[in-house]
């Protein structure tokens, strides 16, 4: 590989790297939204004698983008839960085709995931929550972005795969993209300039 | 959806049976289940000669209410018993919620069974044209339990109830000086024995078959909202249908609604008196209690007529309804 | 009929074995299933819904909540400080600390309902904790997962609500009837324990501890050890229900950890925010999934052919008990334990009826049967908290976990052959 392409290649790394960084930080907030609203909840039920309605349907609806975005992460990181006892034994051409396959069928069911999640948000978008009047609309189309970043997951993966030659064992490898989310955070940004 | 392709037309060979998946979110005790089984899908089975077979799923195995109103849209489910969760995108169906409006039960059913379903059913389908409402059966009237002493309108004041996460429910609970809290339905068990609420509104079936009795002390039978059950259908396959077979089921919904509301009304004494022997202290609610409580939930109702402008003329019509 | 059973399995075993993330082979056989039933059924929407559906869960909030409380517990160090308070009283007994894990699982399963509610909570301390001290990760997780199960049989009890309230039986004598299983249970995990930590138990040979040391770990580990202590009193004295107590413990976690013990940085608190977020939502997506293989299953009607088949059996309660168990343990491979009850309850009652097989009793075996998927893959929530908390991969945990499982499978058996193990104890509680 040359090392414009390998330039050009680890630039746009960076920039998905970042961009996933943002993700992370997302459904960080997301969880922090949770536990806020739900312990002010016991506060104000024990203290206070009082409720309040919409910190039910907020920390509903941000468990629902929580697991949508995080699960897109972990897709990028190979973190979903899988065994991978038949592709680690069997010899490098069978790897390959193995990995085609696996990306072929996640492509195409997501392909599918995403018609039905494009065709229920449309069906409901006129429709919104009871509390929050939160649309219905902006639920269901986290399915179309699961779908969708699922498949373009799948295709990098494929180009790693075909045109890069990787090795499918590389692939497969669950890999977290650092503990410390800031660390990375300040490189990037250090990139970005 | 993808190939919901259309079951066997009439004039197709008998040997073709379409199957109707019925999903609704009972226990098959409830009244409205107990019809679904007994007269729908026995009705329907029965006259069609066996060209149309139903599969009944109780208790929300099908899918919950908003998924089972999802599937009757896409016409992924045949037909769905729900309530109203269409009610944001199509706020007539608030009616279904609306707090104190008829006289009793049997001025409810009288409603439910009559013109006033009718008129509603074409304005549902003008809004949803994907389905169409075959029947308006009983959910139950909601009553209030708990487990600190609830026997009269003053009792309210600085308990703690459960209620649905719904402005009306809430604020009901709120103007008569309670607090509402959110809890999910499968921890209301729990934090019932536990305290963390001390009570919750429900029809006394759903006090009887969620086992509520067994941690909560009090009933106080407001009925403070009698909810109704939708019978739903998916319109294309209704009309893929031969109208012999459409008009099987149109009367099956029907007579199954009509059998609902008559099984609830004779199950409410019988409720009652099961609660009752379950050592719950069951209190009416007077003419003067419901008035006084009318008086305090104003606030929650002036809001309701503000927000709605379609309410006041049907609420009008179906009180006067005799 | 048997085609459809038959694709179903065919299609996910084999998108697992072809390595496949579990949460999209149980798509793919759905999806596959669903082309074959056809008409209404095949239709692209009911993933979306199903997928949706299967995340919007108050409930499962438990889970990132726990989980959170465990990863603070761990960087704040009240972990270290409560093994260190174990280890006086166990760290000389070889496998001390997976003793310490069973008994505290039973202990939080008198609090809880949820085995995947207790697992996030206590895996989430207890694996890290066992690893820490020396103990096989893969091993101590396996150990978790399954010592959790008792979780949904000691009371109270999710499953047996939901049982309870299909089949109209009263839940508090479920409760009662579940007390004695729960403690034959644990019996049973300590002795799996034992000969499982012969080979390789981790012992502690530093020399025994003054009474004033002991005092001194104690003290200071005193905050540590009151947030169980706050946990139980909040959950059993109705200040909070048992998702509202994940956050509770969040907080006093985040309170001995930056305010007494100092040791918890910002850093590792937005940390602790990512990899939470990131656990739970790969533990919710595969059980959202599940959702939509749970609703094909379903409408494929196979669960009730198959026990309709059974009708000639009800002179033979044994028999018809074996198979109908037998049944629920296959199904829970692949289905979770609430649909699951809330499918075949109503299909097997009116057989137990007709064999006349007291109806408390069966459901407490029903939901032992039941509540042995939850370790089972490929739809093993809670194996898929213990591998999630305890960071490793599904293969390594399904080698530890199976002898356990065989176990408590015999429990079921030996229920089943010996009704008065459940019955006679519920008769001397009064149930
Ligand atoms: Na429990
Ligand atoms: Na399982």
């Amino acid at each position: 590989m040359s090392s414009g392409i390998s330039d050009k290649m680890s630039g746009i790394t960076k920039m998905i790297n970042f961009l996933f960084r943002t993700i992370e930080i997302l459904i960080a907030i997301f969880l922090a939204i949770m536990i806020i609203l739900t312990f002010a909840n016991v506060v104000l039920r024990f203290v206070f004698h009082k409720g309040f309605a919409y910190s039910e349907e907020v920390a509903r609806i941000s468990f629902i983008y929580l697991v949508y975005l995080g699960s897109i992460v972990a897709m990028k990181e190979n973190n979903h839960l899988m065994v991978d006892s038949l592709i680690m034994k069997v010899p490098m051409a069978a790897k390959r085709v193995i990995y085609f396959l696996i990306q072929g069928i996640t492509i195409w069911i997501m392909a599918l995931l995403t018609q039905g999640a494009w065709q229920v948000s449309l069906l409901n978008k006129n429709n919104s929550w009871v509390v929050t009047h939160y649309p219905v609309f902006f639920i269901q189309f986290a399915g179309v972005v699961l779908g969708v970043a699922f498949i373009i997951i799948c295709i990098v993966n494929l180009i790693k795969l075909i045109i890069l030659k990787e090795d499918p064992i590389d692939l497969i490898k669950p890999h977290d993209s650092g503990e410390d989310p800031f660390a990375d955070f300040e490189q990037d940004k250090a990139v970005l300039k | 959806g993808c190939g919901a392709k259309p079951a066997a037309s009439g004039d197709a060979a008998p040997a073709e049976v379409v199957t109707i998946k019925v999903g609704d979110n009972w226990a098959e005790t409830h009244p409205m289940a107990m019809a679904i089984d007994n007269v729908f899908k026995k009705q329907v089975e029965e006259k069609s000669g066996g060209s149309i077979k139903v599969d009944v799923y109780h208790s929300g195995t099908l899918g919950n209410e908003t998924e089972l109103w999802d599937g009757v849209r896409n016409g992924a489910v045949e037909v769905a018993v729900i309530g109203t969760c269409m009610n944001q995108e199509f706020t007539t169906m608030l009616i279904s919620d609306w707090p104190f409006l008829y006289r009793d039960i049997e001025h409810a059913k009288k409603v439910w069974t009559g013109a006033i379903a009718e008129e509603l059913n074409g304005k549902f389908h003008e809004k949803f044209p994907e389905t169409y409402i075959l029947g308006w059966g009983p959910n139950s009237a909601r009553t209030f339990t708990s487990n600190k002493k609830l026997e009269s309108v003053d009792d309210f004041k600085g308990q703690k109830f459960r209620m649905p996460a719904n402005p009306i429910h809430v604020g009901i609970a709120e103007n008569l000086g309670a607090s509402a809290q959110v809890i999910p339905l499968n921890e209301l068990f729990s934090s019932l024995e536990t305290g963390v609420v001390d009570g919750q509104d429900n029809g006394m079936v759903t006090v009887k078959s969620e086992a509520l009795y067994e941690v909560q002390k009090y009933l106080y039978e407001t009925n403070h909202i009698i909810a109704t059950l939708e019978i739903i259908t998916n319109a294309k396959f209704m009309d893929s249908l031969s109208e012999e077979q459409q008009q099987i089921i149109k009367d099956a919904a029907k007579a199954a609604s009509e059998q609902a509301w008559t099984d609830y009304i004779a199950s409410v004494d019988a409720d009652r008196q099961f609660l009752i022997d379950n050592g719950v202290t069951v209190t009416p609610c007077t003419e003067e209690d419901k008035a006084l409580i009318i008086e305090k939930i104003q606030p929650t109702l002036d809001k309701l007529y503000a927000e709605n402008d379609w309410a006041k003329e049907l609420v009008e019509k179906i009180q006067a309804v005799q | 009929m048997i085609l459809t059973l038959t694709m179903f399995l065919l299609f996910l075993v084999g998108g697992i074995a072809l390595g496949l993330p579990i949460a999209i082979a149980l798509i793919f056989c759905g999806i596959c299933t669903a082309l074959y039933l056809g008409g209404s059924n095949a239709n692209v929407q009911i993933i979306a819904t199903k997928l949706m559906s299967g995340t919007d869960s108050v409930t499962m909030m438990a889970l990132p909540f726990f989980v959170m409380a465990g990863e603070l517990m761990n960087r704040g160090g009240l972990t270290k400080r409560i093994i260190n308070f174990c280890n006086i009283f166990v760290g000389r007994v070889k496998g001390g600390l997976g003793y310490v894990t069973i008994l505290a699982c039973l202990m939080f399963a008198s609090l809880v309902g949820s085995a995947v509610a207790s697992t996030a909570a206590l895996g989430a301390i207890l694996i890290p904790m066992m690893a820490k001290s020396g103990y096989d990760r893969a091993k101590a997780a396996g150990l978790v997962a399954s010592a959790n199960i008792v979780a949904p049989i000691m009371p109270p009890s999710i499953p047996m609500i939901v049982y309870g309230v299909s089949a109209g039986v009263s839940i508090k004598s479920l409760f009662m009837g579940g007390i004695f299983p729960a403690i034959y249970f644990t019996v049973i995990m300590c002795g799996v324990w034992f000969f499982v930590c012969r080979k390789d138990g981790v012992k502690s040979n530093e020399p025994r501890l003054s009474f004033k040391e002991t005092l001194k770990v104690f003290l200071s580990g005193l905050w540590a050890l009151l947030l169980p202590v706050i946990i139980l009193v909040g959950l059993r004295g109705g200040i909070f229900t048992a998702t509202e107590a994940g956050v509770v413990a969040v907080v006093y976690a985040l309170f001995v950890g930056i305010v007494v013990y100092r040791e918890l940085t910002l850093k590792d608190l937005f940390t602790s925010f990512i990899s939470a977020a990131k656990m739970s939502a790969v533990v919710m997506f595969l059980a959202a999934a599940a959702n939509v293989a749970a609703y094909l299953m379903t409408v494929s009607r196979i669960p009730q052919a198959i026990t309709e088949s059974l009708s000639g059996l009800t002179s033979h309660p044994i028999l018809l008990m074996t198979i109908l168990m037998t049944i629920i343990i296959v199904m829970g491979t692949c289905v979770d334990v609430v649909p699951t009850i809330l499918i075949m309850t109503p299909i097997m009652l009116p057989l137990i009826t007709a064999a006349g097989i007291d109806k408390v009793y069966f459901g407490i075996v029903f939901t032992l049967a039941n509540v042995l998927g939850l370790t089972s893959p490929p739809v093993g929530p809670v194996l898929n908290v213990a591998c999630a908390t305890g960071k490793i991969r599904m293969e390594e945990i399904i080698k530890p976990v199976i002898p356990y499982y065989l176990f408590q499978m015999a429990l079921v058996y030996l229920f089943i052959l010996f009704p008065g193990l459940i019955t006679v104890p519920l008769g001397w509680l009064g149930g």
